[in-house]
């Protein structure tokens, strides 16, 4: 225990004296988990509507929340909503990843086991966490206590109870569960940063003494991506062609061929940055060439920056399309869905759902991007010193997002109409899904340039000429 | 240098007779060879005969006769000279004895050159241990510290300058032999 | 014979396809200062590696005592380095975030010592080097001479059997160099702690009382120890 104590000592001292970037990281990362604990908790009020923890029957406006049985597909909807905050941290903590590993060095250095390297900076993963989820718990209580209020003051005259509330806030805080969520998520985020200091955390010589290979880019790599893409797509067609009634072929395609889609997707967007960069790097422009030369250099950045927003085009496509042909076949038929303002309801909320996600997804785009213009600023310095102008500069890193972004995102909503596909067959054939897949993979490209583009202020910093000198 | 502008230098601090101008020599430059009194006298002599510098005065307070001496205006005016002008860069490697004798062990087949030089290192560096343990000492004095580091840093020109060398035998060798 | 404090017989160690060792054998004896000399990339930083614990050595043994350095755990060297070595290195060797005084302090700290205990012995070694002046500021607000004079107060806080330095006045220029030389061999010798010096520079050599010479990962020559060290 005085270890730890001691150990938790000197990670605030540290912390004390960390650069601007281990603050950012600290604190994205307390934000990550803010966000984290507020979709958790929401799906614990959620889970304890309707049983006796609830407060009595529920009549709410929305009928997604007064039906038990879609009360679980609002609770997985809002603890999907962690997935991309999970990736979003797991940008942060690429900010600052050079001078955490010369620091842990020095404490290896300095006679630290590889244990007490790996503790204190779980330590820190831990604090920053635990701050953010205080705050998200402190943020859900606030906005919680504030709709309540407002509902409250809209109720007049009929009291509360008679009026069918738009937001569960006469739901008692289940406080249990608040604690484990609260508790619980910092856990779990110490937990996995204890597993991934697992390298970080063994040489003493550090990044400055070891000599680094970049991973060499291997062509096998680049054969099981596009193998599960074309074995979905078989797949499909296959569950397609044997008309075994309205629903079976859907589901059962859905529930294989979705998987391989994502694995899919991952696995070949390494490949395919390494392909447009060589692709872009044989151009005789400067600006195509540096990107070029770089996501050959390294497409695992690419990838590893690309992927959640891969994932939001594939899961988005996919959205609208069900979304589109479930609407058209509803308002087909009024007479025997009475009922179209709930569907309707419940698609809106998981829009809104999944616009939260792309919202995430796109910041931590932006992290990356500024992330790896602080950490190659002495290659774009030298760049810059050798008398590239910063236009070209500019354009090279748009360039870096865009190219292998674009025809990332157009395979994957590609593979989201593809999954959607039997069901689209199934009713009838319309033009429009196609025009909305289109807009939202156009839409998702607009939107990672600007947060590309967000993050080009750094670069004035980074091309600076001081960060030539020997550090 | 010459003596004498030694001689005029320490002169110009005030008038001294001969053993005097010795011991402040030795103690200022510890790390120089000390002055030999016969030469202080024969140089003072000298700078008396070309009116640089003239008799202040003789005394013997019972024990032998003391001369004492002082600068002339045209002692001081060829002191400033000598001062202002630099000191000409010598050609050191013309009597490098170190080069002379790898070239001699090479053309005469006598030893190994290479031998020789990590000898003649162990030597160097022998010199160097001496030389920073008496500018290292506590509370030396800087005018000891300063000699000190001349000297160490001509050794270590030196050592440079073999390193260079022990690197390139073969091609020496060749060179040597080919002549 | 003297016993040596650390042997190293026959070090090989390979990085990729170069090898950075090829048989490589040394004696540090006790309580003396040992430079090791050699052209750069000619393996003089491996070796002190390998005799400090740091790296281990793909063939060959490094003794200390009793023990075998080349095959202790990871956990056994990383405790001989807060209690029985201290390391000086051009650069790198100091935490940047935290201040002199916890830099100073770490290793005690790291072994569980008290706060105020291992500030209160980190405190005496800054001043003892002349630095405590600097006590609360980090690494990047110090000169470098500073700065290297707090990692030789970090090398000695833990009264170390010896202490590794690789080019400690590398990144020096000669008058911040030879006041770091001082501080080290001085402490060094009060203290009866052995230094393993790896340096190309003659000059800073010159403050050792053996010299041992590396070319293409091998020691080509080591002068015999004297008979016995001085001071």
């Amino acid at each position: 225990m005085s270890a730890l104590r001691s150990d938790a000592l000197l990670a605030w001292a540290m912390l004390r004296g960390s650069p601007r970037s281990e603050r950012w990281r600290l604190a994205l990362t307390g934000l990550g988990a803010a966000l984290g604990t507020g979709f958790a908790l929401a799906a614990a009020v959620v889970a304890v509507i309707g049983t006796r923890y609830g407060g009595g029957p529920p009549s709410y406006t929305n009928g997604l929340l007064n039906e038990g049985g879609l009360r679980p597909g609002v609770i997985t909807a809002l603890l999907l909503l962690i997935v991309p905050v999970l990736a979003f941290v797991g940008q942060c903590t690429r900010i600052g990843a050079l001078q955490r590993e010369r620091r842990f060095a020095a404490l290896r250095l300095a006679g630290a086991t590889p244990r007490q390297v790996r503790r204190i900076g779980a330590l820190e993963t831990a604090a920053a966490c635990g701050v953010g989820s205080l705050a998200g718990l402190t943020g859900f209580l606030a906005l919680r206590l504030v709709l309540h209020a407002g509902q409250q003051a809209g109720g007049g005259d009929g009291g509360p109870q008679q009026r069918a509330l738009t937001w569960p806030t006469d739901v008692p805080v289940p406080w249990a569960a608040f604690l484990a969520v609260v508790l619980g998520l910092p856990l779990l985020a110490t937990l996995e940063a204890w597993f991934t200091l697992r390298r970080a955390a063994t040489d003493p010589l550090g990044a400055a003494v070891r000599r680094r290979r970049p991973r060499r880019f291997r062509r096998v790599r680049l054969l099981p991506g596009p193998l599960a893409l074309l074995a979905a797509t078989g797949l499909l067609l296959m569950a397609m062609s044997r008309k075994l009634g309205p629903d079976t072929p859907f589901f059962a395609a859905t529930g294989l061929v979705l998987p391989l889609y994502l694995f899919g997707l991952l696995t070949s967007s390494a490949g395919m940055a390494a392909a447009m960069g060589r692709l872009a790097s044989r151009s005789g422009r400067p600006a195509l060439m540096i990107a070029g030369k770089r996501l050959r250099a390294d497409p695992w950045a690419a990838s590893r920056a690309h992927t959640a927003v891969m994932l939001a085009a594939l899961i988005g496509v996919g959205y609208l399309t069900v979304r589109r042909v479930a609407l058209d076949a509803l308002r087909a038929e009024p007479e025997h869905h009475p009922d179209l303002a709930f569907y309707v309801g419940g698609y809106n909320l998981a829009g809104l759902a999944l616009l939260i996600g792309v919202a995430v997804t796109i910041s931590g785009l932006a992290v990356s991007v500024a992330e790896s213009l602080t950490a190659r600023r002495r290659t774009l310095a030298a760049l810059a010193a050798a008398g590239t102008p910063r236009k070209v500069l500019r354009r090279a890193v748009l360039l870096e997002t865009a190219l292998p972004l674009a025809p990332a995102i157009v395979l994957s909503a590609a593979c989201g109409l593809a999954v959607t596909g039997p069901f689209l067959v199934a009713r009838a054939w319309s033009a429009r899904p196609l025009l909305e897949a289109a807009l939202l993979a156009g839409g998702l490209l607009a939107a990672s340039l600007l947060a590309t583009a967000a993050s080009l202020p750094l670069l004035r910093y980074s091309v600076h000429p001081a960060q030539l000198r020997y550090e | 240098m010459s003596t004498g502008n030694v001689l005029l230098g320490l002169l110009a601090a005030g008038p001294g007779h001969g053993y005097d101008l010795k011991r402040r020599h030795d103690e200022r430059f510890p790390e120089a060879r000390p002055l030999a009194y016969g030469q202080v006298y024969t140089s003072l002599q000298r700078l008396v005969r070309d009116g640089l510098a003239e008799v202040d005065a003789t005394e013997s307070d019972g024990g032998p006769e003391r001369t004492t001496y002082r600068l002339t205006e045209r002692g001081s005016l060829t002191l400033r000279t000598w001062l202002g002008e630099p000191v000409p860069p010598a050609p050191v490697s013309a009597a490098n004895e170190i080069f002379a004798k790898v070239t001699a062990i090479i053309a005469s087949g006598f030893g190994d050159p290479a031998a020789f030089l990590r000898l003649q290192r162990a030597a160097h560096l022998a010199r160097m241990r001496e030389l920073t343990a008496v500018k290292t000492v506590a509370g030396a004095p800087l005018s000891a510290v300063l000699s000190a580091d001349y000297a160490l840093t001509h050794l270590d020109a030196d050592l440079r300058w073999m390193d260079n060398a022990a690197q390139r035998l073969g091609a020496l060798a060749e060179e040597v032999t080919s002549a | 014979m003297t016993t040596p404090l650390i042997e190293a017989r026959g070090l090989v160690k390979r990085y990729g396809t170069t090898d950075a060792l090829r048989g490589a054998s040394l004696r540090l004896l006790p309580g003396e200062v040992l430079a090791v000399t050699g052209p750069s990339g000619s393996g003089k930083s491996t070796l002190l590696h390998c005799m400090a614990g740091i790296v281990r050595p793909d063939e060959g043994e490094v003794r200390y005592g009793a023990e075998r350095l080349d095959q202790a755990g990871e956990n056994r060297r990383s405790t001989l380095r807060r209690t029985d070595f201290g390391v000086v290195f051009q650069f790198g060797q100091l935490v940047g975030e935290l201040t002199a005084l916890d830099n100073v302090a770490l290793p005690l700290l790291l072994a569980g010592t008290s706060r105020a205990a291992a500030h209160k012995s980190a405190g005496t070694w800054l001043e003892r080097f002349g630095v405590l002046g600097q006590a609360g500021l980090r690494p990047g607000e110090m000169s470098g001479g500073q700065g290297q004079r707090v990692a030789l107060a970090r090398a000695m806080v833990t009264a170390p059997k010896a202490v590794f330095a690789d080019e400690p006045t590398g990144a020096l220029d000669s008058l911040a160099g030879e006041q770091v030389m001082t501080a080290l061999v001085h402490a060094a010798r009060e203290s009866g702690t052995s230094v393993l010096l790896v340096t190309h520079d003659a000059q800073i050599a010159a403050y050792a009382d053996r010299e041992a010479t590396v070319r293409d990962g091998v020691v080509e020559t080591e002068d015999e120890p004297a008979a016995e060290v001085t001071r």
